[in-house]
């Protein structure tokens, strides 16, 4: 565990320089390219593990995730590496799962298998489900099943808030001009990633569903003759926000 | 506990080949080493004995390396990618394990060979040198080895880290210590050295394992590097100042045996010099030490010696001295021969040492196997040993230790030449050798298997430990002295 620069993080209540080792059966952390010990059977790795858990319940995990029991780790693909660490994750049903990059370089179907193995598994009987926080640039891999998002840039918070109201604000706005001369060579700050083609002028807003922007626009573009709001995904939200933040500095 | 437990039997799945690989090093060494014993199966029986034997010498202790940098490594400090560093692992009990693997795997299959080897010569290995050997193998060795393995992250980077860091080590302890001519040994250095660094190994790897800040450990390796030079440095340089000769005052009180005083006799010229080396004089001054009861003895004898010749003014360092029929022996710089040797001078000579005195001797007669006292066991059956029958050439072996000296005197059949002194075996003190024993062959027969000597043999052994009486420390001041006048020709 890094300790922060500056600013704090905790985890469960406990700030993140005072974890000790019980923390650790209630969080389990899954990232691409962590070392395990690679001359351990996929099988002994388990077994291993076992005796740290109070919690640990394995069931057929090994067995949904379509992994050899017998199996060397150091045999393992890169996939299949993810998939057990997954599972050693999951077995012991920890509060808060943290996952670094868990779809980076994996084919589609594992990503799937992945996936649907995280969503089944959290699925509990008692109806209160593990956190899980992904840490990832593939958006849109997680965008069918997050609730809520949050993104870093160059170490500040841009946004953190449920998913849906996320998409909601977000909102790429193209206005069309009566007059294409009359397009104004500076747009409002807040615009994000204004661009212009001869009459049409689009851009992406952080409050694109609030009623007053129709007249912010008519404001700025006073030849404004209609206004079309259409909802972006993730990456779309990630990709405004991070040029827009560029072309500030 | 059973954390600990739990991550030692992984580890000893894990490193179940190296560790059979170990255990057949030990074994070729546990069957080799007796073979470089005096007395029994000679080199010359196979050429590639010794060459293995030394290759043996070099593998074992880098596969203790490789053992100790595997067995970290699978657990590294190092680095941000270990699967254990997010996993419940307490670390008291990964550092448990860790140290319980070292202990079982490394270092007590290391001592069951040398146990095998003393109990092969007849010598009870359980003896109070032991503790001291084992010690020294764990802070000399496996524990540096273990501290290297912490700091790096991969075998090669352990191996080439602890390679240089020794050899420059060894570097600087040779330009710090520089030319110095034989000096005493400190008083009570090995012991506070052993204390400090057990402290400071403890604390750096509860360091390491508690909060992994390996940037840190690494200076504070190179710190304690450091330091060890440096008291090295204080300890070992005996100039009357200097942290060894405080030491050497703490154990040698001034006044504590106020019977016996030295005493010079001028004139008595001795003839006798030896080049200590080629800037230092071994010498003998007519000096003798009265009021030793007869059959006691001088043991780790030093003297230190203030010479004042008109404005010339020399203060030598404590060195070892012995006091002879002869007179005591000197060490003199050229130098300072040249500049005072030939004046009239005013010399204070202070003599630190420990009286020792004769036990009851014990007589026993020679069988194949026997035990003699002070712990040591001989060996009558070996085959003749340079030039000598079996039954004249008779080999004692002593365990880890012998504190202090051993005297053995023979009894010979009738018509037989008699030694003229008995043999003496010095102190000794097991190190980090593979080798536990000390061996010393008895050879009381004369060289060659000639007639007239063919059947004389070695009846029985007369052996007597000495024991320590007193340590005192006594001077002499000689008003006037010429130091040439006892140089020899």
């Amino acid at each position: 565990m890094l300790r922060p620069t500056s600013g704090t993080a905790t985890l469960l209540g406990t700030p993140s320089t005072q974890l000790d080792s019980t923390m650790f059966t209630r969080v389990g952390y899954v990232a691409e390219g962590q070392e395990m010990p690679d001359w351990m059977t996929v099988r002994g790795f388990m077994d291993y593990l076992r005796p740290f858990y109070p919690t640990w319940e394995e069931g057929s995990l090994l067995r949904d995730l379509d992994l050899p029991d017998d199996r060397r780790i150091r045999e393992l693909s890169r996939g299949m590496r993810m998939k057990l660490a997954l599972a050693s994750v999951l077995a012991f049903r920890p509060e808060l799962i943290l996952m670094d990059e868990p779809f980076s370089g994996l084919d589609p179907l594992v990503r799937d298998e992945l996936t649907r193995t995280l969503i089944d598994r959290l699925a509990t009987e008692d109806g209160t489900p593990p956190t899980v926080l992904i840490s990832t640039h593939d958006l849109a891999e997680i965008e069918p099943f997050a609730t809520h998002a949050a993104m870093l840039h160059n170490g500040q918070l841009m946004f953190a808030e449920p998913l849906d109201v996320l998409l909601d604000r977000f909102r790429e706005i193209t206005v069309t001009l009566a007059d294409s001369t009359q397009i104004a060579r500076t747009f409002p700050r807040d615009w994000m990633c204004p661009e212009s083609s001869g009459a049409v002028v689009r851009f992406v807003h952080a409050n694109g569903s609030s009623e007053s922007l129709p007249q912010e626009i008519r404001s700025a573009l006073p030849s404004t003759q209609s206004i079309e709001s259409t909802s972006i995904g993730l990456r779309e939200i990630f990709l405004a926000v991070t040029r827009t933040q560029r072309s500030a500095a | 506990m059973t954390q600990a437990l739990h991550i030692f039997r992984k580890d000893l799945r894990h490193q179940r080949v190296d560790l059979a690989i170990y255990a057949g090093l030990l074994v070729l060494t546990g069957l080799l080493v007796p073979t470089g014993w005096p007395g029994h199966h000679s080199w010359s029986t196979n050429d590639m004995l010794p060459l293995v034997h030394t290759l043996l010498q070099i593998a074992i202790p880098v596969f203790w390396l490789v053992m100790i940098a595997r067995l970290v490594h699978e657990e590294a400090i190092v680095g941000d990618k270990q699967f254990w560093t997010t996993r419940p692992y307490r670390w008291n009990s990964l550092l448990g394990a860790k140290l319980l693997f070292v202990l079982v795997c490394i270092a007590l299959p290391h001592f069951v060979m040398q146990w095998c080897l003393a109990f092969y010569a007849g010598v009870s290995p359980f003896q109070s040198g032991f503790p001291w050997s084992a010690t020294m193998h764990l802070l000399i060795v496996w524990i540096p080895m273990f501290l290297f393995a912490c700091i790096t992250s991969t075998l090669v980077s352990t191996f080439f880290t602890t390679l240089g860091s020794v050899v420059i080590w060894l570097v600087m302890l040779a330009l710090v210590i520089g030319r110095n001519g034989p000096e005493a040994d400190a008083p009570y250095a090995r012991l506070i050295f052993s204390v400090l660094f057990a402290g400071i190994f403890a604390f750096l790897l509860v360091l390491l394992y508690r909060t992994r800040s390996y940037q840190l450990g690494r200076i504070l390796m190179g710190s304690s590097a450091v330091l060890f030079l440096l008291m090295i440095f204080f300890v070992s340089k005996m100039s009357p100042a200097s942290l060894g000769t405080l030491l050497l005052k703490a154990r040698y009180r001034e006044g504590a045996a106020p019977q016996l005083h030295l005493h010079y006799v001028p004139g008595l010229f001795s003839g006798h010099n030896n080049q200590n080396s080629s800037w230092l004089l071994a010498m003998s001054v007519p000096i003798e030490l009265l009021g030793l009861p007869n059959g006691n003895r001088l043991h780790n004898a030093a003297m230190q010696y203030h010479l004042e010749a008109g404005r010339y003014r020399y203060t030598s360092p404590w060195r070892p001295t012995a006091l002879t029929p002869e007179g005591m022996t000197f060490r003199v710089p050229t130098e300072v021969m040249e500049h005072a040797g030939h004046a009239d001078a005013h010399l204070t000579v202070s003599l630190a040492a420990e009286e020792i005195a004769p036990g009851t001797s014990q007589t026993t007669a020679i069988r194949d196997l026997f035990a003699i006292p002070g712990g040591g066991s001989c060996d009558a059956i070996n085959p003749p040993h340079e030039g000598r029958s079996a039954r004249t050439s008779v080999v004692c072996h002593f365990a880890y230790s012998v504190p202090y000296p051993i005297e053995i005197d023979a009894t010979m059949a009738s018509g037989c030449p008699i030694p003229k002194v008995p043999m003496q075996i010095p102190t000794y003190d097991g190190g980090t050798g593979f080798d536990p024993l000390t061996h010393w062959p008895v050879n009381f027969g004369p060289r060659g298997i000639t007639g007239a000597t063919r059947d004389c043999i070695v009846q029985s052994l007369t052996t007597t430990v000495y024991r320590p009486v007193t340590r005192f420390r006594t001077s002499l001041d000689i008003p006037s002295i010429r130091l040439a006048d006892y140089l020899g020709h």
